[in-house]
């Protein structure tokens, strides 16, 4: 089944926010099992899992701070320790994890630019924004470029204490700077090729929204408003 | 019909000598004109010259005539030049804007304010003449090479304008790309369309041009035939292929798998690479080339297999500690410059790995750079550039010399002093493993090609045996060297 990307924007966002206003740790292991299920029929599954197992160790340091020094502050030590809210703390963090993998999994820059643009978005920022999405890679493949090249000539650029370690990246983020800046020079000179001016509409391409997305979209939304009414009013 | 004529054109960046002088020439509706000429000839700037871009956006000295039909054009605005003639730059991929496809068809026509059912047909038409309509929906980044160029085209062809000038079209494309380019030139000569081809290589572009001229800063109109800059003196040598009998090993490649992510890009690879050996790497664009050198100095680590550099498995090694073994230089110089003077530059690598900077010195000698020592690496032609990237492996004396695609967009003394050097390596027993597209080039330099093909080794023999054989030239879908080219003919 194929979803709008604006179902797919309000359903992102719905659970993003949903993280935050969750207090007990049963609906923070419900959306998580929900949004795991949802990544193994994802086709970047191994991706996904793949960066979860990468950060395995950030979430056992969340779980271990959160449970020791979850009252700590710089001038006072109440001490106490609180297995529940290591546990909690570190899921929300877990969950905010998949979530944001399952987002860029599921939505595309694409549907992205589509769905921001039909909730009538100011046309600059979407432009600007759908502009800045297809360069990323450009901006990526010449980090990793510029990575190799240094290395290939003996920088070890993990290597040593921090101040080392900043100076090595420094070969690697001028020249990076500078192609970034001469391809932005490249690009305004397209645009113009391009007749390009801000007073004219692109136009996003959203199809209708089915039954189907109708349902998810206000689900989420009653689902969110019900845990504002929960946390905020009740 | 509409005639774009260009007179006694001239220009000139502050304070430095013309560029271009003198540059007179005509292209009608349905022509093709190819202007070829080598990396610093002014072949951007004249076409910066006639799109406005220059003095408009760039600052310089313009004198002459540019007339489409009997309005002189030059020095008018981007925005008025666009109606009548377009540019496909060099850097194609900088023109694309759309997320898709289509988007990006349609991004010009949006700008030029057209009402939506003459997008539509538009969009429609640019899809279908120039084979485009399976990737409709596709995005542009997931386009290969030749597709990413032929949308460029196609969405500055849809715009309207009755000549096209094309900036280097050629000089990152296979030998399939090139034809597939030369299918687009075909078509658009056959809608009317003017093209202007600006390049260092016409060569599988003759058949559609209908003049050709040579530039170096003046024109001079030549023969239809001639394919590159450095095609002329190939007849004068073919590389014999004397490699020391007892040679021992410098890489060995045994096994060797690779995969980034799911499929496997390299697969079952085994060769071993002789001392004392040039070898050139060919192929398609996408076919394991680069990641199979990238394997030689640690960059990629196996799958599954073993490369054993020097007898050193490269599995235990980073390419930091592996690059005192293996050389490797990088196609776009500018990618890599992070110091202030040439000499700072060519000792990085030593100063990296801790090295004596004795050959630095040599290095500077061997590419001619030992006059541009204080210079910043910034301000050098991109020639020199390359040269300094050379200059700056070998000053660590590496056993093993990775060039990828050393000869894009270089002149004819840049090609000169690369093949100088290679030899000198060589001559020491070294290695030297080129990744090219140029058989011509690999013809001249190369004792040995490697053939990848769909991520294996299709084959490993002389240089002469493989691009001589026009059989395995057309099977192996490689670019046919100039001498072939004349057999066949």
């Amino acid at each position: 089944m194929r979803f709008d990307p604006r179902t797919k924007v309000v359903f992102f966002v719905s659970a993003f926010t949903l993280a935050f206003l969750f207090t007990e740790i049963i609906e923070l292991i419900l959306l998580t099992s929900i949004m795991l299920v949802l990544s193994i029929f994802s086709v970047e599954r191994d991706k996904i899992f793949g960066r979860l197992k990468i950060m395995a160790p950030v979430f056992v340091v969340a779980f271990f701070l959160w449970t020791f020094l979850n009252q700590y502050s710089l001038f006072h030590v109440y001490g106490g320790v609180n297995v529940m809210t290591g546990a909690f703390m570190t899921l929300r963090l877990f969950l905010i994890v998949v979530l944001s993998l399952a987002f860029v999994s599921f939505v595309t820059p694409v549907e992205l630019v589509n769905a921001l643009a039909s909730f009538r978005l100011p046309y600059k920022l979407v432009f600007t924004l759908g502009l800045s999405l297809r360069h990323i890679s450009t901006i990526s493949d010449e980090y990793i470029a510029i990575k190799e090249g240094q290395a290939s000539r003996g920088l070890e650029l993990d290597k040593g204490f921090l101040v080392r370690r900043i100076k090595n990246y420094a070969s690697v983020v001028m020249p990076l700077l500078i192609r970034s800046i001469e391809n932005a020079e490249k690009l305004v000179l397209a645009m113009e090729l391009k007749s390009f001016s801000l007073s004219g509409r692109r136009r996003y391409s959203v199809g209708k929204l089915g039954r189907v997305d109708y349902a998810v979209i206000f689900s989420m939304v009653a689902v969110v408003f019900m845990f504002l009414v929960r946390n905020f009013l009740w | 019909m509409n005639t774009l004529t260009v007179q006694d054109l001239g220009c000139k960046y502050n304070g430095s000598k013309p560029v271009l002088s003198g540059i007179s020439f005509f292209l009608k509706e349905g022509e093709v004109v190819g202007v070829v000429g080598a990396s610093g000839s002014g072949k951007t700037t004249l076409a910066y010259c006639l799109m406005g871009i220059i003095p408009n956006r760039v600052e310089a000295e313009v004198w002459g005539k540019v007339y489409f039909n009997d309005e002189n054009i030059l020095g008018k605005n981007v925005r008025d030049v666009v109606g009548l003639m377009n540019l496909i730059m060099q850097n194609y991929e900088s023109q694309i804007f759309g997320l898709t496809v289509e988007e990006d068809i349609r991004f010009g026509l949006e700008n030029l304010g057209l009402d939506e059912d003459e997008i539509g047909m538009r969009v429609d038409w640019a899809l279908k003449s120039f084979g485009l309509e399976s990737y409709r929906n596709f995005q542009p980044s997931k386009l290969s090479g030749g597709l990413k160029q032929r949308l460029a085209i196609a969405s500055t062809a849809v715009m309207g304008s009755n000549f096209l000038i094309m900036d280097d079209p050629t000089s990152n494309l296979d030998w399939n790309g090139i034809k597939c380019l030369r299918d687009t030139i075909f078509y658009l000569k056959n809608v009317g369309k003017g093209v202007l081809v600006l390049s260092r290589k016409l060569k599988g572009l003759e058949g559609c041009l209908d003049r050709v001229y040579y530039l170096n800063g003046q024109m001079f109109q030549v023969s239809k035939k001639i394919g590159s800059t450095h095609s002329a003196c190939m007849k004068n040598f073919v590389q014999n292929n004397v490699i020391g009998k007892e040679n021992s090993v410098s890489i060995k490649v045994d096994g060797l798998w690779f995969k980034y992510e799911k499929n496997y890009v390299l697969k079952n690879i085994n060769l071993q690479i002789p001392y004392n050996s040039i070898v050139a790497i060919m192929g398609p664009n996408g076919s394991g080339k680069t990641t199979l050198v990238k394997h030689f100095n640690g960059l990629l680590k196996p799958s599954k297999g073993n490369v054993l550099v020097d007898g050193k498995d490269t599995r235990n090694y980073s390419p930091a500690q592996l690059a005192k073994y293996v050389g490797f230089v990088f196609q776009d110089p500018d990618r890599h410059i992070v110091s202030e003077t040439v000499w700072d530059e060519v000792t990085f690598a030593c100063k990296n790995l801790g090295l004596p900077l004795d050959n630095a010195d040599k290095a500077l000698k061997v590419l001619n750079l030992q006059d541009l020592r204080d210079r910043p690496p910034y301000l050098l032609s991109m020639g020199e550039k390359v040269r300094l990237m050379i200059a700056s492996v070998l000053a660590v004396d590496p056993k093993v010399l990775v060039l990828d695609e050393p000869t894009t967009g270089q002149d004819e003394k840049t090609l000169g002093l690369i093949e100088d050097a290679i030899f000198k390596l060589k001559s020491e027993g070294k290695s030297v493993i080129i990744v090219t597209h140029d058989s011509d080039f690999a013809l001249k330099v190369s004792d040995l090609a490697i053939i990848v093909k769909d991520g294996s080794v299709a084959e490993y023999s002389t240089a002469k045996d493989i691009l001589l054989d026009y059989k395995k030239i057309e099977s192996y879908e490689l670019e046919p060297p100039t001498l072939i080219e004349e057999r066949v003919n």
